[in-house]
């Protein structure tokens, strides 16, 4: 029957057509433009084939934003798996107010990043923040930390605020894992071993792990594109302590209006992703997501 | 291998009151039941004595020492749980040695004792596979074969049975049966089961609404249930309660059913009743006999429905005025009619008497 084969397609055409618009055309146009000397102060649009890949590549620019990215990536996505998983263990458990808290907890991900980028200045700010005034209210400090206008210091509070931010999701996700443990079987494992830690590790980490592994993935894909928090916070600087990939194609594209080289840097980033994700997938052991009982 | 001492043992869960000052004494190698309809408190009990809930109030003393503050896996106790409760990514064997593990026993001394249980379960050819690969007989098997490993003091099943069908449920019955007398074990077994109950249990502990109802043994509250609830939960098929009231006839006590029909007490009992009283006769439905005549006492009905169970049959007796069916059973394959009219007698030495309150009036106790 030709209607049962091409009704489909038809009826998919709604979803499909916003998708080219808003997807397909956008990735081309970004491909085609790395191809071209876009720039907004010089006329025409010449083909220059791979210039603007080689350009990007050999910058020093470059090579500073990928370490950074890559050490943002590296503690980013731990720190807020190992973080994630333990608040979600902690609200596991049922305690006067423990309702509250989880909503506090989820907090964070109803705002957006500018918002985020916003309160964490505020936090850091040296004459007003919380910390300094903590701090020098306990004695600890003379003068004021300058938390964003020091290099390490701006790298490590640009992490801080977007580990806060990625928190919940991954809590939410560890929860929905925990949840689908058999109570019993938690049960059975409190009276098999005292240890609390060796319940984690022997009984509920095996049951939570495939998981985990996703939240690592796709917290390593966020920490390695993210974006926002650089751009609210710190613009990149001091310097060019907390400038990670993501905000590099914004610096070419909307800085330096070298659209060509911000699209080759996008593609570049997009590789690199599609490598990680590869990587990690490969590196994953093959039982991983098998059936459960 | 240890007794268990409960001494007003209570459990509150916010106002809820779960389980109401209950005192047992369960001696070593002893197999109790604990048994009871659904929210009786009969898990919560036991899972005190496991450590997996707190106590409120009270003291749980397990081989004579205190435990309401040790850790459950301090208490030298293995349980078992309905659902099994097998940790799904260990193997048959890894599950099973999994608490000599972490209690660091050797290696060669947890394998030992894990085949040795994996013998006595005769589960050896299973030791390799993960839980999944099991169905749910072979998986209790394992759980069961998890306790065995631990070589607990106290061994606690919780409700073990329920996820089976009715033939493997009969078959692991036996097959606990089996076990208790081979471990020589304290084991504490809970159920809405009365057939696992009865089969058994040296001692029935029946609980309602939190509080022990009786306890003894299971042809001991079959026989002399201290009240209609007691009555009423054990038996299959249930005992058959008949509106009566008491009334003397040359100075021996009668029970005069809604119809007139008059059913004779033996003297023991005849003792025990007060003429005029509104009561509640409990016959179990093998006491009942079932005729097609009249005789001296009997109790005349139709026959409403018949229930053919192949060893036995069921004849259930609309008895004039009376609200429920009232149950016979008889042996074999009884050629009864459905609509016909037919006389009951009561065995005498069977009768149980509850006054208006539910409580059974003992012969001689006038």
């Amino acid at each position: 029957m030709w209607t049962i084969r091409r009704y489909p397609l038809l009826w998919l055409l709604p979803a499909l057509l916003p998708v080219a618009a808003f997807i397909v055309y956008p990735v081309a146009y970004a491909f085609w433009t790395s191809l071209h000397g876009v720039m907004l102060l010089f006329p025409g649009e010449p083909f220059v084939g791979l210039d603007n890949y080689k350009r990007v590549l050999s910058s020093g620019y470059f090579r500073t934003a990928f370490l950074n990215s890559v050490v943002f990536m590296a503690l980013a996505a731990p720190l807020v798996v190992i973080l994630g998983v333990s608040v979600a263990l902690f609200l596991q458990r049922r305690f006067a107010g423990s309702m509250i808290v989880r909503s506090v907890v989820l907090l964070p991900w109803v705002l957006p990043g500018a918002i985020s980028a916003v309160l964490w200045i505020w936090v850091f700010h040296p004459s007003f923040g919380i910390i300094n005034g903590l701090l020098e209210w306990a004695g600890a400090i003379n003068a004021p930390i300058q938390w964003l206008n020091t290099p390490t210091l701006a790298f490590a509070c640009v992490l801080v605020a977007h580990i806060w931010t990625q928190i919940p999701f991954a809590v939410v996700l560890t929860m929905a894992a925990l949840a689908a443990i058999n109570a019993e079987t938690l049960e059975a494992a409190t009276i098999d071993c005292r240890s609390g830690w060796k319940r984690f590790w022997h009984v509920i980490f095996p049951e939570i792990k495939a998981m985990v592994v996703v939240l690592i993935v796709y917290n390593a894909l966020v920490a390695f594109t993210t974006y926002d928090l650089v751009y609210a916070m710190t613009g990149g600087g001091p310097g060019t302590a907390t400038t990670l990939l993501a905000f590099q194609i914004w610096r070419e594209s909307f800085a330096m209006y070298d659209f060509g080289a911000g699209s080759a840097l996008a593609f570049v980033m997009v590789a690199v992703a599609g490598l990680l994700i590869v990587l990690i997938t490969r590196a994953l052991p093959s039982d991983l997501f098998e059936e459960r009982p | 291998m240890a007794s268990v001492e409960l001494s007003g043992v209570c459990k509150n869960f916010g106002a809820v009151e779960a389980v109401c000052d209950v005192s047992l004494s369960i001696k070593d190698r002893e197999f109790v039941v604990f048994v009871g309809p659904s929210g009786c408190g009969k898990s919560t009990l036991l899972r005190m004595i496991a450590g997996l809930e707190e106590i409120t109030s009270g003291e749980l003393r397990i081989g004579g020492k205190r435990m309401n503050d040790v850790p459950a896996a301090d208490r030298g106790i293995a349980m078992v749980f309905q659902s099994y409760a097998l940790y799904p990514h260990m193997t048959v064997a890894e599950n099973m040695g999994f608490g000599l593990k972490m209690s660091g026993v050797p290696k060669e001394e947890v394998r030992a004792k894990v085949a040795q249980a994996a013998a006595v379960l005769q589960i050896e050819e299973l030791l390799d596979r993960k839980p999944r690969a099991l169905s749910g007989g072979q998986r209790q098997r394992v759980a069961i074969g998890r306790a065995i490993t631990r070589n607990p003091g106290v061994f606690l099943f919780d409700e073990p049975l329920s996820n089976l069908d009715a033939g493997l449920r009969a078959q692991m019955r036996i097959e606990i049966a089996r076990l208790h007398a081979e471990l020589d074990a304290t084991m504490i077994y809970v159920t809405h089961d009365q057939v696992e109950a009865m089969t058994l249990a040296d001692r029935i502990v029946v609980m309602n609404k939190g509080r022990v109802e009786q306890q003894g043994s299971p042809l001991d509250l079959y026989e002399r249930p201290d009240n209609m609830f007691v009555a009423s939960f054990l038996g299959q098929p249930r005992i058959n309660f008949i509106q009566v009231r008491a009334e003397s006839r040359e100075g021996m006590a009668v029970l005069r059913l809604g119809a007139g029909d008059q059913v004779p007490l033996p003297p023991a009992l005849s003792a025990a009743v007060e003429p005029g009283a509104a009561l509640t006769l409990g016959i179990r439905p093998d006491a009942v006999g079932l005729s097609g005549e009249a005789a001296d006492g009997s109790v005349a009905g139709s026959i409403e429905l018949v229930e053919h169970l192949g060893s036995e049959t069921l004849i259930h007796v609309r008895l004039p005025e009376m609200v429920g069916l009232t149950t016979v059973t008889m042996p074999g394959k009884g050629r009864v009619e459905r609509g016909a009219a037919c006389w009951l007698t009561f065995d005498p030495e069977q009768i149980l008497l509850f006054d208006a309150g539910g409580t059974r009036l003992k012969p001689g106790a006038a």
